[in-house]
């Protein structure tokens, strides 16, 4: 009797072990390691992202939100672990990680690069003939947030701006966040870009129109004038330093004393959520691009955070191919972000994710890939020149060496 | 013959016994360290000390206007660190030294003692974060604006940047100072200054000839450890300037991150931190042997 027992046993998990190994080959196993710069609410939006393609192939992907990912990645290259993939916020740091072949080329997911981007994000992301990246969500760079209540008549040309600005004393007209130093690279991108166009803004980033260059001076005379002591509340100091949810507290807080707030088009989503949650978007907080010579230039930098992959497995090329597809973006936009993906119908967006995502769509984007080092080293001549706007050329004439070899690398 | 085994047996004793915190200390303290000097010299754009370049990534140090520029007044990283040396460890000895003098013997001086020490407890990260609200240039926001009405930026201006941060970081700091000086005047024993007294002696003569060299163990310590702890600070300068504006608060530390991790410049980052640690151990070493000296 026992023995027949023994027998059916065997019997019985042999079967079960068979279905269960049937079942599980209709899926693949394994997981994936992300890292990347979403925290917080963003990343609670990137998790639903990840459980649909768990969902949907099986294979488990552990994320980790960190301030600055690129640290967390050059640590863990030269330790020999790196995570499987990475999001690179606005591709800092990617020309670095191409050039020591930390990144991989997505050789394996070409066709979808092509169908769902367009040809100028492809490009950017694009070094001697192979693309190591493709963005995930796209943001406007920098526009102008502003009250409607305060500013009934926005500004539609650099010349009605400037007017705007000078009349006005109490509130003063900007607020500067260049604490962070970030907001003076962002600020400094888009006044070059409405001042001069994005084949001049192109060139400028390929090394082809040195950094002393007229058309740099003039737009840095606008820049300086944003952060200058006339037009920017406490002065260029109080712009300089003052943090991001100073500058934005400014125009949106309790008691506002500035006119308007120069920030990406994350800034709605931030002002309403940490800001002043009373605000009706398009009634009492609105954005214009920054204005150009022209009215409606249509032109604007945008930025992606960069999806790379660092290890190419079944698993990670897998999740690169969902990150990439309409199907993984359409999370990003229902959830208030906009993507670069041309694939993802805009209809049914509504509020400041619909605007953006319009002008994405039909704007003339301008973008560029440098290297950190570059970035930096910039930054702090960006500073220099707010601090010192009238050796604004003597600055810039000992920049556009050091500015000519690192953007040439 | 049976005393030389017993001391062989002892010796090889004592030496299995610190082999592991020897294998740990070169784990993570001996092998990082010839690593980096290593890497200073290396040529390769990773974190790999691959090829060898010489001496170019000091001679970069040596010429980076970011790390000092001769102009008048002098200006950088290495000037910066230098204004933390000479602020920042008088600051925080000077206070912990009123505030210890005022608390000893008195009533409540645990109390005294305990606010002074409570910032300690907070992080580098979590301090700066305070401050930045503290130094706000909005005076509905910064604390400093609003006590005396300004709208001072005194992390926006390039004149008071270095001591708004340097303040900061001393405001916690001097706990430390605090609770060692507080100890040490606990030591002297108070027969002797009684017998100051009778023979005529008043608080400044008492200070200078009796408290000050009873303590001057505890201080050259206190010293030391706030000497080190100084020309490597970081998290505070990184959390509220980043260096900024233009630059203008960046200190050794600081740039030896954003070479390193931030600019994916290894190589260079490490001269920096060889150079940093250098100064380190002069620093160490010539406040050792002033506080050998009698």
């Amino acid at each position: 009797m026992k023995r027949k027992l023994v027998a059916v046993g065997m019997v019985l998990s042999i079967l079960l072990i068979g279905i269960g190994t049937a079942d599980a080959a209709s899926k693949k196993s394994g997981s994936v390691t992300i890292v990347g710069p979403w925290r917080d609410a963003e990343a609670t939006v990137f998790q639903k992202v990840l459980t649909a393609f768990t969902k949907k192939t099986g294979i488990k992907v552990t994320y980790s939100g960190v301030a600055d990912p690129n640290i967390l990645i050059s640590t863990r290259l030269a330790a020999g672990s790196p995570p499987d993939m990475a999001i690179i916020p606005n591709a800092k740091g990617l020309p670095e990680f191409v050039k020591s072949q930390a990144v991989k080329p997505l050789d394996f997911m070409a066709k979808d690069l092509k169908s769902n981007f367009a040809a100028s994000w492809n490009k950017l992301y694009t070094y001697s003939g192979k693309t190591y990246g493709f963005a995930t969500r796209a943001d406007i760079r920098e526009m102008l947030w502003y009250n409607p209540t305060s500013v009934p008549n926005p500004p539609k040309t650099w010349a009605e701006f400037a007017a705007l600005c000078d009349k006005t004393s109490k509130p003063a007209c900007t607020s500067g966040m260049a604490k962070d130093a970030w907001p003076l690279d962002a600020l400094w991108t888009t006044v070059y870009l409405s001042t001069n166009g994005a084949q001049k803004y192109a060139d400028l980033y390929a090394g082809k129109i040195p950094f002393d260059d007229p058309s740099v001076l003039k737009a840095m005379g606008r820049f300086t004038q944003f952060y200058g002591d006339k037009w920017a509340a406490g002065g260029t100091q109080g712009a300089l330093g003052g943090g991001l949810m100073d500058g934005l507290g400014r125009v949106f807080g309790d008691s506002p004393d500035a006119l308007f707030a120069g920030a990406g088009s994350w800034g709605g989503a931030t002002v309403l959520d940490s800001v002043n949650k009373t605000l009706v978007p398009f009634k009492t907080i609105d954005y214009l691009l920054f204005p150009g010579d022209k009215p409606n230039s249509n032109a604007v930098v945008a930025t992606g955070d960069v999806a790379v992959v660092l290890k190419s497995n079944a698993n990670s090329q897998a999740l690169a191919k969902y990150l990439a597809s309409a199907e993984g973006e359409k999370i990003f936009t229902e959830n208030g972000y906009t993507v670069a993906n041309k694939t993802v119908s805009t209809a049914g967006m509504t509020g400041f994710i619909s605007k953006t995502a319009k002008i994405l769509s039909k704007a003339t984007v301008a973008s560029a890939v440098y290297s950190t080092e570059f970035q930096n080293k910039w930054i702090e001549v960006l500073g220099q020149i707010a601090l010192d706007p009238t050796n604004a050329q003597s600055i810039l004439k000992g920049f556009a060496p050091t500015a000519a070899s690192l953007l040439k690398q | 013959m049976q005393n030389m085994v017993q001391r062989i047996r002892a010796s090889v004793a004592g030496i299995t016994m610190v082999i592991p915190a020897i294998l740990v200390a070169s784990a993570f303290l001996i092998y990082p360290i010839f690593y980096t000097i290593r890497l200073s010299f290396a040529k390769s754009e990773s974190f790999a000390a691959n090829g060898f370049v010489g001496l170019t990534n000091y001679e970069r140090l040596f010429h980076d206007p970011a790390v000092l520029k001769m102009s008048w007044p002098p200006d950088g990283a290495l000037i910066n660190t230098f204004k933390w040396l000479l602020l920042g460890v008088p600051g925080c000895l000077i206070v912990g030294m009123i505030v210890a003098l005022v608390a000893d013997r008195r009533r409540f001086q645990s109390v005294i003692r305990a606010a002074f020490f409570l910032p300690m407890v907070l992080s580098g990260t979590v301090l700066g974060t305070i401050f930045t609200f503290v130094y706000s240039p909005n005076a509905k926001v910064g604390l400093l604006n609003a006590i005396f009405g300004t709208q001072i930026s005194w992390l926006g201006n390039v004149n008071l940047v270095n001591y708004a941060v340097i303040t900061a970081w001393a405001w916690a700091a001097t706990g430390l100072s605090v609770i060692i000086i507080a100890a040490a005047l606990k030591g002297i024993p108070e027969e002797i200054n009684e017998a100051a007294r009778l023979d005529g002696a008043n608080s400044k003569q008492l200070f200078w000839h009796i408290t000050l060299p009873s303590i001057k163990m505890p201080l050259v310590f206190l010293i030391t450890t706030q000497l080190v702890q100084v020309l490597k600070v970081f998290d505070v300068v990184y959390v509220m300037t980043q260096g900024g504006p233009a630059g203008k608060s960046n200190t050794l530390a600081l740039m030896f991150f954003q070479e390193t991790f931030s600019s994916l410049n290894p190589q260079y980052g490490a001269a920096i931190v060889v150079f940093m640690s250098a100064i380190i151990v002069a620093v160490y070493l010539l406040a050792r042997r002033l506080g050998r000296e009698k």
